[in-house]
């Protein structure tokens, strides 16, 4: 009789062992893979581990990396290949667009607001952290961003605007 | 006696012992560097990639060409390789490409004596079981790709998830082939005492 019974992702019909023996009796004799074959792939293997271990690994900025896992895992959440290459293509879109708006929103902020990195209405410690976290992380920002109006934007901006959140006779609300 | 075959070892593939590091703490260390890392997992899974191509290329000599091509394209991606599935699964599509590309490169040259005296020991295989052969003779009537989907998850043990990922098949396609081939050999007279109790 057949089993109707839903199945989950990996479950299989039970499977008699006398079939499954038959089907692994009809692979070949397994190939011995000769030492020499060994050899050239280890030899090769040490030699460019080696190398690659004696120049530095490109990485992406901390942000990015996580960026891609999150987007990794959610593609490999889909079940199909065939939507897989949609989910790819739709978090590919989401990132440009995220991008986008991030990159307006940094080259944009209103000139009264300077220091207030994270746009909460306030200037404060937790912006001097934030823009902080973009300078370690490399990111490039706009110049409307110096606080301290060297001509850079650095971490002196983000001491800078520290200075101003923790100094008692500031007024540090905007 | 039935069993569930989502859970069971595949025959003829060396399970990694109890203790053993798995293929992602092997890749996370030849991410650091470790060629003793490679060297593992190369032991580990050469004789399953080696088998694989000769499926594909039909001749052991191609076979084990395929091999080296296979992991030295592994060795490549070190470092920063990230593992998303069973390492199977990675392998599996590249073995594949390189056993054409390889039977493509052996048809354009003339075969030697000595290839075509490969050839023919390949083509000779030790005396199967009766049940090996009634199984055969079922399965030469299915599409070669079902016969392969079988080979996958019966003899080589991948999951439905991971055969899907590996031929690039929705799982719902590897469910129903699955499901048709086994139909196929419990309703055949010839192999339906098989699935007897």
């Amino acid at each position: 009789m057949t089993d109707h019974r839903p199945c989950s992702p990996n479950e299989a019909p039970p499977t008699p062992e006398r079939l499954i023996r038959a089907l692994a009796a009809l692979a070949p004799p397994a190939i011995i893979v000769p030492s020499i074959v060994d050899d050239a792939i280890l030899q090769e293997a040490s030699r460019h581990l080696r190398t690659a271990a004696a120049r530095p690994a490109p990485s992406l900025p901390a942000t990015a990396q996580t960026l891609c896992d999150w987007m990794r895992r959610g593609v490999q959440a889909v079940a199909f290949p065939g939507l897989r290459r949609l989910a790819w293509a739709g978090a590919a879109a989401g990132v440009m667009a995220a991008g986008w708006l991030a990159l307006r929103t940094l080259s944009v902020p209103p000139a009264d607001r300077a220091g207030d990195f994270n746009r909460d209405g306030r200037v404060d410690i937790l912006d001097a952290l934030a823009l902080a976290q973009e300078v370690q992380g490399g990111t490039r920002l706009a110049r409307e961003l110096d606080f301290n109006r060297d001509g850079v934007v650095d971490r002196h901006d983000a001491d800078a605007i520290a200075l101003r959140a923790v100094s008692l006779d500031s007024d540090a609300t905007l | 006696m039935m069993r569930d075959a989502t859970t069971m070892e595949p025959p003829g593939t060396a399970a990694p012992e109890a203790d053993a590091p798995s293929d992602a703490d092997l890749i996370a260390a030849i991410n650091r560097g470790d060629a003793g890392a490679f060297t593992t997992l190369y032991h580990r899974h050469k004789s399953w990639v080696a088998n694989l191509a000769r499926r594909f290329t039909g001749d052991p000599d191609l076979a084990l060409d395929v091999l080296q091509d296979t992991f030295l394209y592994l060795l490549r991606k070190f470092p920063g390789f990230q593992l998303t599935a069973q390492l199977k699964t990675f392998l599996y599509p590249a073995v594949r490409n390189f056993s054409i590309a390889a039977r493509r490169k052996a048809a354009r040259y003339q075969a030697s004596p000595e290839t075509v005296e490969s050839a023919l020991a390949s083509l000779t295989t030790p005396p199967m079981s009766s049940d090996a052969e009634l199984v055969a003779q079922v399965l030469a009537r299915l599409p070669e790709d079902t016969r392969e989907l079988l080979r996958l998850r019966f003899v080589d043990g991948l999951k439905l998830d991971e055969l899907a990922l590996a031929m690039d098949l929705p799982l719902g396609t590897v469910k129903s082939r699955l499901h048709y081939a086994l139909q196929t050999l419990r309703s055949d007279p010839h192999t339906t005492i098989l699935f007897e109790p």
